[in-house]
């Protein structure tokens, strides 16, 4: 995961960094987050890429913007989910599958054209910090909700796009955005 | 465990028919019995003819392995049982020498002769060589003519214990088959229409099929083929899989090990029949390979879960040694499953020019982690998805009885054998598609240094090294 992570903070331009500092907007992950209780909140803090990502995603504008954010959305799930497959346990199957679907849905957007060559996000910062350990639950239910919230954002890029390319790269990294949502226990958007 | 046919049931079958005595009902060929006609001596000859041509063609076989030219020219002096199978082939050759020739029969496929006698070596010879094609069905040509395996049975199909035991099993089948043909060539008030020359060769035929016996029977005197190398040829399957199965959530512990049997069986088969050409093949992508390397780890992960609970379950039996055992295999599962492991986080970094779909076979260890996962845990309905509670089978439950215990490793056993093919057939089928330069990253995954305009860029070597020691890992922790 290493590779992954250092690949893209090398490859973050410093003049990008605004957009995901701005607060998040409430979502289904902060209520879950809110629920988990004091404990919970605490290692949530350690979640706080997978917020990010779901905070980019969810204020990402027109196509190039959403597709720069779901792809990083999907290196920081990945992350994540690597973190939860050490657990083993019987979240392990899960975040197995979980982590192949991630990378087909990221390898899926980087095919898309309109996909900018370089991230504009500001993850890289975060991508380095050393990496939390959130219940199973916890993740999964965060995970869950940032998939279905890419699989909507995606389904509607691929809706609204001119280009062949951009539309099949959304519809696939959709469909494996909702796997992740189904695997995790989440439900995903018909 | 599969159900599917055995040489067994074919080599069973021609020694029950020819155990038959011609002189009752015919009920052993399998078909009614008819208005019983005696035939003529030269109705028997010509069926007995046939089916000395199928004995001949599994001599052939035989002798393939046991006395090549190469294997007679080393030892001045054959062994054994290769001198038996070349006096064999002499005796067959001679026998045949006396009776029509086979091309001469007119019975074809399907047709019943009105003689029971003749219906029978009909039916021998047609079992027999339904039992030889299935031995071949592990063994193909290549282009070049030379054989090639096309099954994990092929080396126990042309091994020489089991060409020995196929030996001593000719011989059982000349034997009787003498002893039907004597009789039919016997004179007497009662006897066929025949002249007595026909009755003669009949009868010269017979002696060299005795003497074909006299030699196996020396060689077995020598050298006993044991029980075990005769219920090993018996054991060989057809190279068919069985048709492709799903658990459907109502399957008994028994029902689960066939299914991971048999889907487990079927990838092996894939495997080792259809190869794709990993430079050019469309069907190798990233996806297959993909979910090939994370249902593996799935399924080293419900070996594991499975190993532990049988160790647990031989231990309320009192088999301490057997449950130190389990455990070993149990800690082996586990090193398989974090070799596997890497080996499915390894492909999050590299990807290839052919994405968005899984090949039937790389689905079907999708199937196995199934299998296995139902097996494993308690709810029916498992899936590797995240559920309310996901607590494993009970080691009662998994094993009510002591006899239970091999038939769930026997299943395990399955599973993690495949794990190893597939370790071994997947990292040589990426090799190739490195050396091909078809595995690719992300340019996005790559240093700002890179100004590569695509968005796909050759993997970086060390990525492929990465990946390749990983499938490497998998194989020896699978194994």
């Amino acid at each position: 995961m290493s590779a992954v992570a250092t690949g893209m903070a090398m490859a973050l331009p410093a003049q990008a960094r605004e957009l995901s500092t701005d607060l998040p907007a409430p979502g289904l992950a902060f209520r879950i987050v809110a629920m988990l209780g004091t404990a919970a909140v605490q290692e949530g803090s350690d979640m706080n890429q997978i917020e990010s990502a779901r905070a980019r995603v969810e204020q990402a504008t027109g196509l190039h913007a959403v597709l720069d954010a779901a792809y990083d959305a999907f290196e920081q799930m990945l992350t994540a989910i690597t973190i939860q497959q050490d657990r083993g346990g019987e979240t392990f199957a899960a975040f197995v599958m979980s982590g192949t679907a991630a990378a087909n849905g990221r390898d899926a957007l980087a095919a898309a054209p309109s996909l900018p060559r370089v991230s504009s996000g500001d993850l890289a910062g975060t991508a380095l910090e050393p990496c939390g350990d959130p219940p199973p639950q916890a993740a999964a239910m965060a995970l869950a909700s940032l998939s279905q919230l890419l699989s909507q954002r995606l389904t509607d890029a691929g809706d609204h796009s001119a280009d062949a390319g951009d539309r099949v790269a959304c519809i696939q990294a959709a469909r494996h955005a909702a796997y992740i949502c189904s695997l995790l226990g989440g439900t995903p958007e018909p | 465990m599969t159900g599917r046919p055995t040489f067994g049931d074919f080599a069973n079958a021609a020694r029950g028919l020819l155990r038959h005595d011609p002189g009752t009902r015919d009920t052993a060929a399998g078909h009614p019995t008819h208005t019983a006609r005696a035939g003529t001596i030269e109705e028997f000859t010509r069926s007995m003819a046939s089916l000395l041509a199928v004995m001949d063609r599994y001599c052939a076989d035989i002798t393939t392995v046991l006395a090549t030219p190469a294997r007679r020219d080393e030892a001045r002096l054959p062994g054994t049982w290769p001198y038996a199978s070349i006096q064999v082939q002499e005796a067959l050759h001679n026998a045949a020498a006396f009776l029509p020739s086979a091309s001469l029969s007119n019975i074809r496929p399907g047709d019943l002769h009105d003689d029971p006698a003749v219906r029978r070596l009909d039916a021998v010879a047609a079992v027999l060589a339904a039992g030889r094609d299935l031995l071949h069905t592990h063994v193909s040509t290549r282009p070049d003519g030379s054989p090639q395996d096309s099954s994990e049975w092929a080396p126990v199909a042309t091994s020489e214990p089991v060409t020995r035991a196929l030996l001593l099993e000719l011989g059982l089948w000349a034997r009787r088959t003498a002893e039907h043909g004597a009789r039919i060539a016997l004179p007497g008030p009662a006897a066929r229409h025949g002249t007595s020359t026909e009755r003669e060769q009949l009868n010269t035929a017979c002696q060299w099929l005795w003497m074909l016996d006299s030699a196996v029977r020396v060689a077995q005197h020598h050298q006993p083929v044991s029980a075990a190398d005769v219920s090993l040829l018996h054991a060989i399957p057809v190279n068919t899989p069985e048709p492709r199965r799903i658990p459907g959530g109502t399957e008994t512990i028994i029902g689960l090990c066939r299914g991971a049997t048999s889907t487990a069986e079927r990838i092996r088969h894939a495997a080792t029949i259809h190869p794709v050409d990993p430079k050019f093949s469309p069907a190798l992508t990233t996806d297959s390979l993909r979910h090939t390397a994370t249902c593996s780890t799935v399924i080293s992960h419900n070996c594991e879960i499975l190993l532990r609970t049988l160790a647990t379950r031989a231990r309320q039996h009192g088999s301490e040694a057997l449950a130190d055992r389990l455990l070993g295999s149990a800690d082996r599962a586990n090193r398989a499953r974090l070799a596997w492991l890497h080996t499915a986080r390894a492909w999050y970094e590299v990807t290839s020019d052919t994405r968005g779909t899984i090949a039937p076979n790389a689905a079907e260890t999708g199937d196995l982690a199934l299998w296995t996962g139902r097996l494993a845990y308690a709810d029916p309905a498992w899936t590797p998805a995240l559920g309310p509670s996901h607590p494993t089978r009970t080691p009662e439950a998994l094993a009510p009885k002591p006899g239970d215990l091999p038939t769930v490793v026997a299943a395990v056993h399955q599973a993690t054998e495949t794990l190893t093919q597939i370790a071994s057939a997947d990292h040589e089928q990426i090799q190739a598609a490195a050396q091909a330069r078809r595995l690719l990253v992300p340019t996005r995954s790559l240093p700002d240094r890179f100004d590569i305009p695509h968005p796909f860029a050759p993997a970086p070597p060390d990525r492929i090294e990465t990946l390749l020691v990983a499938y490497h890992n998998a194989r020896v922790a699978s194994a």
